[in-house]
């Protein structure tokens, strides 16, 4: 059981400065209760990724999600907007859809057949008033529509805030926004073959987040990725909601068309912003990339890679397929090579002696950008 | 009336092969066929409840095909029907 009087005394510990600072106390990556306080003060709260447009590519195309047990629906509107609404049927609780499909016409509950339009209308609900009698005075339509929840799309990635009680999304996202402004707005093109890839990681989400924030690992880690990305090279960023690192000397053999437009700064530097809670965005010249952190349990967290190019031919063409299988096996492989730490970690929070550990004020502050936010939320 | 032994089976009414019919798509999701089949059972039944609740059916299926212009005429049966 989480002690939660414990808890907050332990959390006033991390949230000061770095160099003082405790990280987040074993409890909270080593019980279930863990994860689902996070879920109500974090993961509903507050703004959090549930998955990419992408995966509705088409007008009508729907797609259920399993968000930290919560049952949503990302759907594709018919005039190609992004709409997330709680995947139940408003009369008895049913699961409406249970597979990714596209909906020509409306969205049939399959228990007893009341029907939603695609904006969430209650458009249908047969023998409510007997048989053959498909209304009611009790039941208004209008008020019985499916239950959206606010959701906000920025590079593609989908965000949603269950609750309805976080800021506007585009406040919210404003600070990210304005980091990668040289690719908030481009074109994204989806690749038609190895544009994705998943993990499936034994360890909590946060160990996964904390790891990607820092660069510290990457000669011990990484060291293929460190022959051209020497921790001097590096560079730490923090905002009110992501924290991150960059390269100085991002020059990979794979060549990709680049994104129009870019500054030069770009020619060699990459960014890789941990957006809090739960994905990681990877910015290049010629690429992007975002990991999406699907909790499954307090100890077990699915890691899914989309990658993106900045032309059609690069992302669809026969041309650039054997590049795209190169470059998506050599994310796959660096992600892979995080995987004995992430795991390595989550066992490290059974020893009764860890009090969180120490940060160093030079190389981890990311890391504790993050751990500091994580106790504000849980604290709120 | 039951066959006598020797003699052929009587065959099967409309509305014995609808039966089976609905019986057989019932769980295929074929939405057209099954709109199809109760907008001629709905035609077939003589009792207006029964014919009401074909309908009824026909005009779901029509909605998740999206087929604007059935529906419209489906709604305005119902409606016609006091099913609306
Ligand atoms: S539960 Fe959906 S129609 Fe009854
Ligand atoms: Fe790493």
């Amino acid at each position: 059981m989480l002690d939660t009087a414990e808890l907050s005394k332990l959390l006033e510990q991390v949230d000061q400065p770095v160099a003082g600072a405790s990280g987040l106390p074993n409890a909270l990556y080593a019980t279930p209760d863990a994860l689902a306080l996070e879920r109500e003060r974090i993961f509903k709260n507050g703004w959090a990724c549930i998955g990419f447009g992408k995966d509705v590519p088409n007008p009508g195309d729907a797609r259920p999600i399993d968000f930290l047990g919560m049952p949503l629906l990302l759907l594709r509107d018919p005039d190609g907007a992004i709409k997330v609404f709680e995947n139940v049927c408003r009369h008895r609780g049913m699961i409406l859809v249970e597979e990714p499909k596209n909906f020509g016409g409306v969205i049939r509950c399959p228990y007893h057949s009341w029907c939603y339009s695609l904006d969430g209308a209650l458009r249908a609900t047969p023998h409510v008033g007997g048989p053959g009698i498909n209304r009611t005075e009790t039941i208004d339509p209008t008020q019985t529509g499916l239950t959206e929840v606010s959701c906000g799309v920025f590079m593609d990635v989908v965000f949603v805030n269950v609750s309805g009680t976080a800021m506007p999304f585009e406040t919210w996202i404003a600070p990210l926004r304005n980091r990668l402004s040289d690719f908030a707005d481009q074109p994204l093109f989806a690749p038609t073959s190895h544009g994705s890839f998943t993990l499936d990681v034994q360890a909590n989400w946060k160990l996964i987040m904390e790891n990607n924030c820092e660069s510290y690992h990457l000669p011990w880690v990484h060291p293929g990725l460190n022959s051209y990305s020497r921790l001097e090279d590096h560079y730490c960023f923090e905002a009110e909601n992501f924290s991150g690192q960059g390269t100085l000397v991002y020059n990979p053999d794979l060549r990709f068309p680049n994104f129009e437009g870019l500054p030069s700064k770009w020619d060699m530097s990459a960014e890789y912003p941990s957006v809090y809670p739960n994905v990681f965005f990877s910015v290049h010249r010629d690429h992007f990339w975002a990991a999406h952190l699907d909790p499954k349990a307090h100890d077990r967290t699915v890691e899914r890679v989309e990658i993106y190019y900045a032309t059609e031919e690069a992302a669809t063409s026969d041309h650039f397929a054997p590049l795209r299988e190169k470059n998506a096996a050599q994310w796959k492989e660096i992600l892979s090579e995080d995987i004995f730490v992430t795991q390595g970690m989550q066992k490290g929070r059974g020893a009764p002696g860890f009090d969180g550990g120490k940060f160093s004020p030079e190389m981890d502050s990311p890391t504790h950008a993050f751990h500091a936010w994580v106790a504000r939320a849980l604290a709120n | 009336m039951p066959s006598t032994p020797g003699s052929p089976a009587p065959l099967p009414t409309e509305a014995e092969i609808l039966d089976r019919d609905l019986r057989r798509y019932h769980g295929t999701g074929d939405a057209a066929r099954l709109c199809a089949l109760h907008k001629r059972a709905a035609v077939l039944v003589s009792d207006p409840c029964e014919a009401r609740f074909h309908l009824t059916h026909a005009w779901i299926y029509a909605l998740v095909l999206g087929d604007r212009e059935d529906v419209e005429g489906l709604e305005r049966q119902l409606r016609a029907a006091g099913g609306l």
